[in-house]
């Protein structure tokens, strides 16, 4: 699974279907270790940047492993390859000025989007961060920039390497104006809504690592509406409506599995099922009537498996990485 | 400026001509509204279509790559 030349291939797919994107990176992509990169590990981390300049990334988040082998290393990539490298709380000891750009802003048809970089302050790579910089508190930096974003943005998404559920809590309860945070250095996948006590959410997404995955996020986007509602669960509920009503009918019918059953147990059975399908209506019904007056989104994380092709051109960097070695 | 002594519709005046009741409508603001009626209902239809016509647009994104380049045995 995964592979840089497959996901090239679905991100190349959707440009040609003339799909509005931006291609966005929440961290971590260049290393994983405690320790200074290998040569070899270098020359992969350039391979990497190179390939995801040529599938068109638009911004990349520096978490704290792609710091591993220092900052000049990620000035000099951002020189060749031309990569938008964000962190709004990597900061320089002397003055206190940022590294690398804090945010960047997109305009898609009229909808602003503004893009946040967060780099993790926990201290546990050895050699992060590097001398001469340290990372400020990444909720105190993510409050400043999403209030100046909030000023002329629609949407407003943090690219994220807090690396904690807990974390990501605090930053959505301190931080109102993000919507969506892409979340990088916890392992596994989340697709989760945060919501605070104060009424407003944001919505958590991460795809498992090793580039196995990429994620997708559709949004449709009504100029002046704040809240998304997930249509992600629409397709699940009609499958499951779809499900009820085959069971029913089993049951009305006294087919299949069904026949053996008691008639008395069935009654019981088609009640409990229509009751069931009832409620399963109504969250249908409801989740409707929301998407007609509200933003709406349908995340759907992509399997890069053998089913996926390899781009050629990605897969001749790999290549030609590897018979170099 | 005679018309602009009516305001809506009534009867004229005792002893004021038909000629000054003619133009009442025209200088009123019953009738001026009346003649931007239709303006104002495609202006209406026009702000509306803006508030519900949905943008649609997709974002992509990877996390953790940890410089793995080739695909994962699963």
């Amino acid at each position: 699974m995964g592979g840089l030349a497959r996901r090239a291939t679905v991100i190349k797919d959707l440009k040609k279907e003339g799909k509005e994107l931006i291609t966005l990176e929440a961290g971590n992509s260049l290393f994983k270790g405690k320790r200074s990169p290998s040569s070899v590990e270098r020359k992969k981390a350039r391979l990497i940047a190179t390939a995801y300049g040529r599938m068109g990334y638009q911004a990349l988040n520096v978490g704290s492993d792609d710091l591993l082998a220092g900052i000049e290393f990620l000035r000099e990539l951002q020189g060749e390859i031309h990569l938008p490298l964000l962190s709004a709380n990597l900061l320089g000891r002397k003055g206190g000025k940022p590294t690398f750009k804090s945010h960047v802003v997109f305009d898609l048809d009229g909808i602003r989007v503004g893009i946040l970089g967060l780099t993790s302050d926990a201290r546990h790579n050895e050699g992060v961060p590097p001398e001469g910089y340290f990372v400020s508190d990444p909720i105190a930096a993510a409050k400043r920039v999403a209030a100046e974003l909030a000023k002329d943005c629609d949407i407003i998404v943090a690219l994220s390497n807090l690396g904690s559920f807990k974390e990501y809590t605090k930053l959505v309860q301190q931080v109102k104006e993000i919507h969506f945070i892409f979340g990088s250095g916890m392992g596994k996948s989340y697709h989760q809504t945060i919501r605070p006590d104060g009424g407003w959410k944001a919505l958590l997404l991460q795809v498992y690592s090793k580039g196995q995955y990429l994620g997708r996020i559709d949004l449709k986007v009504v100029k002046g509406a704040r809240d998304f509602v997930d249509l992600s669960r629409k397709a699940q509920l009609e499958k499951q409506i779809n499900s009820i009503e085959r069971q029913l009918e089993s049951y009305q019918k006294g087919t299949g599995s069904a026949k053996s059953i008691p008639e008395d147990k069935r009654k019981k059975y088609i009640n409990r099922l229509e009751e069931f399908k009832k409620r399963s209506e109504a969250q249908l019904s409801e989740l409707e009537k929301d998407s007609r007056r509200n933003n709406t989104f349908i995340n759907t994380p992509i399997r890069l498996d053998d089913k996926i092709k390899e781009d050629p051109e990605i897969k001749e960097l790999v290549d030609r990485f590897k018979k170099g070695l | 400026m005679a018309g602009l002594r009516y305001h809506g519709y009534g009867q004229p005046a005792l002893g004021e001509t038909f000629q000054c009741w003619d133009k009442k409508p025209k200088d009123s603001w019953g009738g001026l509204i009346t003649r931007m009626a239709p303006l104002i209902v495609i202006f209406g239809l026009l702000i509306f279509c803006q508030r519900v016509q949905a943008v649609e647009l997709t974002l992509l994104y990877s996390n953790d790559t940890h410089g793995v380049i080739d695909p994962c045995p699963t």
